[in-house]
């Protein structure tokens, strides 16, 4: 480009109310807030300074760009035969517009142009130039100038606009202007720790103020090496095909290699996850860099375009991986982890509603087990003491005594028991046999108690006075009617037996009289049963395992029999 | 055979219960000559002084001075102590854990004979029990707290802490002592569970009274099992299992 020079100008020159196509006849005249969207260029003057020259007014709107890499793709040189060359690059689709400097309503009679497509097809062929400018503000002169019309053609094509002297055929300037295709390339990309040495880069600090192409350094190269695999790089820029990014580095600087004067050169896309999240918009900076912050974890695109040419579309891909507490894992661990709580506190709460329902239930059962344990019949107490008044009243010091200490020990397993849910088998059997003894005071009849010698009675424990109620029975509905060789059919009189026999971890107490006996299928029997059935079907429930298990054999004039089956006592 | 004869006195606080008591002496015993008789402590003591007696019939519940206060006011006792106490209560542990016989009011007959003949062959030799009795009473640290065994052949006083556990059985009790011994006593498991149960003691098992101290821990598996710091596995009982848990978590 020699001895050009970029210039903002103020043209007050016509414009085309619609873009030409490779004519410029009837351009009309164009107003000065038109030329405020074109930059012009102008050439140095060429040897014969007081010639015109042909100069380019570049669609400008606000904003330009160079893409300095670019330069035109035309076959012509420099040439002496073509007078002041000059060459550009048009990145919009707009027309272009050609004008001539020094070329005035005076001396326009002098001069021809003519414009041609690739240096081929004619457009416009040698014609006079009768358009002019009024003022042309930006080269200095002052004056109007020749305006030789707008122009555009497509993408990779070229215009050449050509100044002749009409009587001597000579060429007095030539410029040509190439529609150039540009995309926006990246140079490079800064992360967030980068950002500080990104600033004070001086490639950077000298793109600001200059127009030079940048070219990766070693750096540029081996930061990425460091994280990426050779054939994972672009060979061209030394960028990463494809950037994976950690959780943390969502802060991202990409530089271009443009020169961006205006930040509306510049329009960006960002895509994540198949969403779009940013729209196509302006750049943020009057730079090439498009930021991006606060990025989420995802897959994303950046599209990048310049304003002049949107079909021309750079993409570039990356993605920024979820944090640890984002990962797929990690969220089935966590939810893993919610649902186990969950159905931890469930079964805690159901457990503990339940050990609280149970303990409820074993206090209540305990309650109503006490309130109905055994104690010795008050009818019994007091005709047991009245026995041994009699036995003092008659002299028989010696049974007092004994039938005395033997009530004495009743009363004592009674009150002790009514402590103790549970006491010795040995010290039921005990109490048993004291009852006995003393009720043979009363009524005549004998009584056996039989323990199987394989029964640890003094390891077994059961309810206390469980049996006494049903001995007592034994006595009172039993044996007490029956005088030796009396009303029953015995002769002998009134027999008990109570036995006691073990079938591995159970053991059986049989009560036996050999009474009246009654009907077994009559309504509940007396108070003694109805408690017993009562207190066994609570201990039931209460005990863990252990059962108690019971009949009643009997029928008049045979007697009766208990049965009560300990199930899994003995261990 | 000598025909010993002692000479006893009786202490209690309510006189017919004293006339009662030396009558039945008097036709059951014909060995025990009653030398003094007291209402009360302070006259008991006098008449220990005073009559320095072989056997004393000991009241435990008296008004004022208990029976084992005035024991534990005495600097020696050179006689045998019968106790006689109408109810279980406090003190007649600590007669029990040291192996001294006891009469319950009514007093039985047969009872008061066995006492009697007891303390006639085992003369003046209850030494021990007395010694163990008054360590008992004088609120000892618990853990010199020892307990009489009366073996076969010896009355044995063990450190209760030594006792790593009890089993019974054929109505046998045996004690696992801490070095390995082995005592075997005829009283029944159920009457140290009611002594020890203030020393950690706890009853896991129908034939089994272990020491809360020696657990080293309960295995849940075949059933559940103690095992004890000896190695031992005691079984657990499924109905014992709440009284156990009870036991190794509280206190």
């Amino acid at each position: 480009m020699g001895g050009a020079k970029l210039a903002w100008a103020l043209l007050l020159v016509a414009a085309p109310a619609a873009a030409q196509n490779f004519g410029g006849d009837n351009t009309p005249a164009p107003t000065g807030a038109d030329w405020g969207n074109y930059s012009t260029s102008y050439a140095e003057p060429g040897p014969h300074s007081q010639d015109p020259f042909l100069e380019t007014a570049v669609p400008y709107k606000g904003y330009y760009f160079t893409a300095i890499d670019h330069s035109p793709r035309v076959p012509l040189e420099p040439e002496p035969s073509r007078g002041t060359f000059r060459e550009l690059n048009a990145y919009d689709s707009a027309d272009v517009y050609v004008y001539a400097p020094r070329l005035n309503p005076d001396n326009a009679g002098r001069f021809e142009y003519r414009v041609l497509l690739d240096s081929g097809r004619v457009v416009i062929p040698w014609s006079p130039i009768n358009r002019f400018t009024d003022v042309f503000a930006p080269n200095g002169e002052g004056k109007p100038c020749g305006l030789l019309g707008g122009y555009h053609t497509t993408w990779g094509h070229y215009i050449e606009a050509e100044l002749r002297e009409k009587k001597t055929g000579r060429f007095i300037s030539t410029t040509v202007i190439y529609w150039q295709e540009v995309k926006p390339a990246l140079f490079n990309i800064y992360m967030p720790d980068e950002l500080g040495a990104f600033l004070e880069m001086n490639e950077f600090l000298q793109h600001l103020t200059n127009n030079y192409y940048l070219r990766p350094t070693a750096e540029d190269t081996l930061k990425w090496l460091r994280r990426y695999a050779r054939n994972q790089l672009d060979t061209a820029t030394g960028i990463p095909y494809f950037l994976r990014l950690k959780h943390e580095e969502n802060n991202l600087v990409f530089y271009l290699n443009a020169h961006i004067i205006e930040r509306q050169a510049l329009e960006y896309q960002l895509v994540r996850n198949g969403s779009t999240v940013i729209p196509w918009r302006s750049n943020e900076f009057d730079l090439p860099l498009i930021w991006l912050r606060g990025l989420q974890t995802g897959k994303y695109t950046l599209s990048m375009r310049f304003r002049s040419q949107r079909h021309n579309v750079t993409g570039y891909s990356f993605a920024v991986e979820p944090a640890w507490t984002e990962t797929v894992w990690f969220k089935v661990a966590v939810m893993a982890g919610v649902v186990l709580l969950g159905v931890l506190c469930w079964v805690l709460i159901r457990l503990r509603t339940r050990v609280v329902q149970e303990r409820r239930k074993r206090e209540r059962l305990n309650l109503e087990l006490k309130s109905i344990r055994s104690q010795l019949n008050p009818h019994f107490v007091f005709n047991a003491l009245a026995s041994i008044q009699g036995l003092v009243n008659n002299q028989q010091i010696e049974p007092a005594n004994r039938y005395l200490s033997e009530f004495g020990r009743l009363m004592r397993e009674t009150l002790s028991g009514a402590r103790k849910d549970f006491v010795p088998l040995a010290t039921e059997i005990a109490t048993l046999d004291t009852y006995l003894k003393l009720e043979q005071l009363r009524f005549p009849f004998v009584y056996h108690i039989q323990t199987a010698s394989d029964l640890p009675v003094r390891d077994i424990e059961v309810p206390s006075l469980l049996l006494q109620p049903l001995v007592e029975n034994a006595v009172k509905h039993g044996v007490s009617a029956m005088l030796p060789g009396g009303v029953s059919s015995m002769p002998s009189g009134g027999i008990i037996e109570i036995g006691f026999t073990r079938e591995n971890a159970n053991f059986t107490c049989t009560i036996r009289d050999n009474g009246q006996g009654f009907d077994t299928g009559a309504p509940a029997g007396g108070y003694g049963l109805s408690l017993t059935r009562d207190r066994i079907r609570l201990l039931n429930e209460a005990l863990d395992g252990r059962t108690i298990d019971w009949r009643i054999e009997s029928s008049p004039g045979w007697g009766t029999r208990i049965i009560l089956i300990f199930q899994q006592w003995i261990n | 055979m000598d025909q010993l004869t002692l000479r006893a006195v009786l202490i209690d606080d309510e006189q017919h219960n004293l006339d009662n008591l030396s009558r039945m002496l008097e036709a059951y015993c014909p060995q025990i000559t009653v030398v003094a008789t007291a209402l009360n402590a302070m006259s008991g003591r006098v008449a220990l002084e005073q009559f320095n007696p072989d056997l004393v019939f000991l009241d435990i519940q008296m008004p004022g001075e208990s029976g084992l206060d005035l024991l534990r006011s005495l600097k020696g006792y050179g006689f045998d102590v019968i106790f006689v106490t109408a109810f279980d209560q406090y003190g007649i542990q600590a007669v029990k854990l040291s192996a001294l016989d006891y009469l319950l009011k009514p007093i039985h007959i047969d009872e008061l004979r066995s006492a009697v003949s007891k303390a006639i062959s085992r003369r003046g030799s209850n030494r021990a029990q007395m010694d163990n009795l008054m360590q008992l009473l004088r609120q000892q640290p618990r853990d010199d707290h020892r307990i009489g065994l009366t073996t076969l052949r010896e009355t044995r006083f063990v450190p209760v802490r030594q006792v790593i556990r009890l089993e019974s059985s054929n109505n046998y009790s045996h004690f696992y002592l801490e070095g390995g011994e082995r005592l075997t006593t005829s009283k029944a498991i159920h009457e140290y569970e009611d002594m020890l149960a203030g020393y950690g003691f706890f009853r896991c098992h129908q034939s089994h009274l272990v020491n809360r101290r020696f657990v080293r821990s309960w295995v849940k598996e075949d059933g559940g099992y103690l095992l004890l710091e000896d190695g031992t596995h005691v079984p657990v009982s499924r109905h014992k299992k709440s009284a156990v848990h009870t036991a190794l978590n509280n206190g």
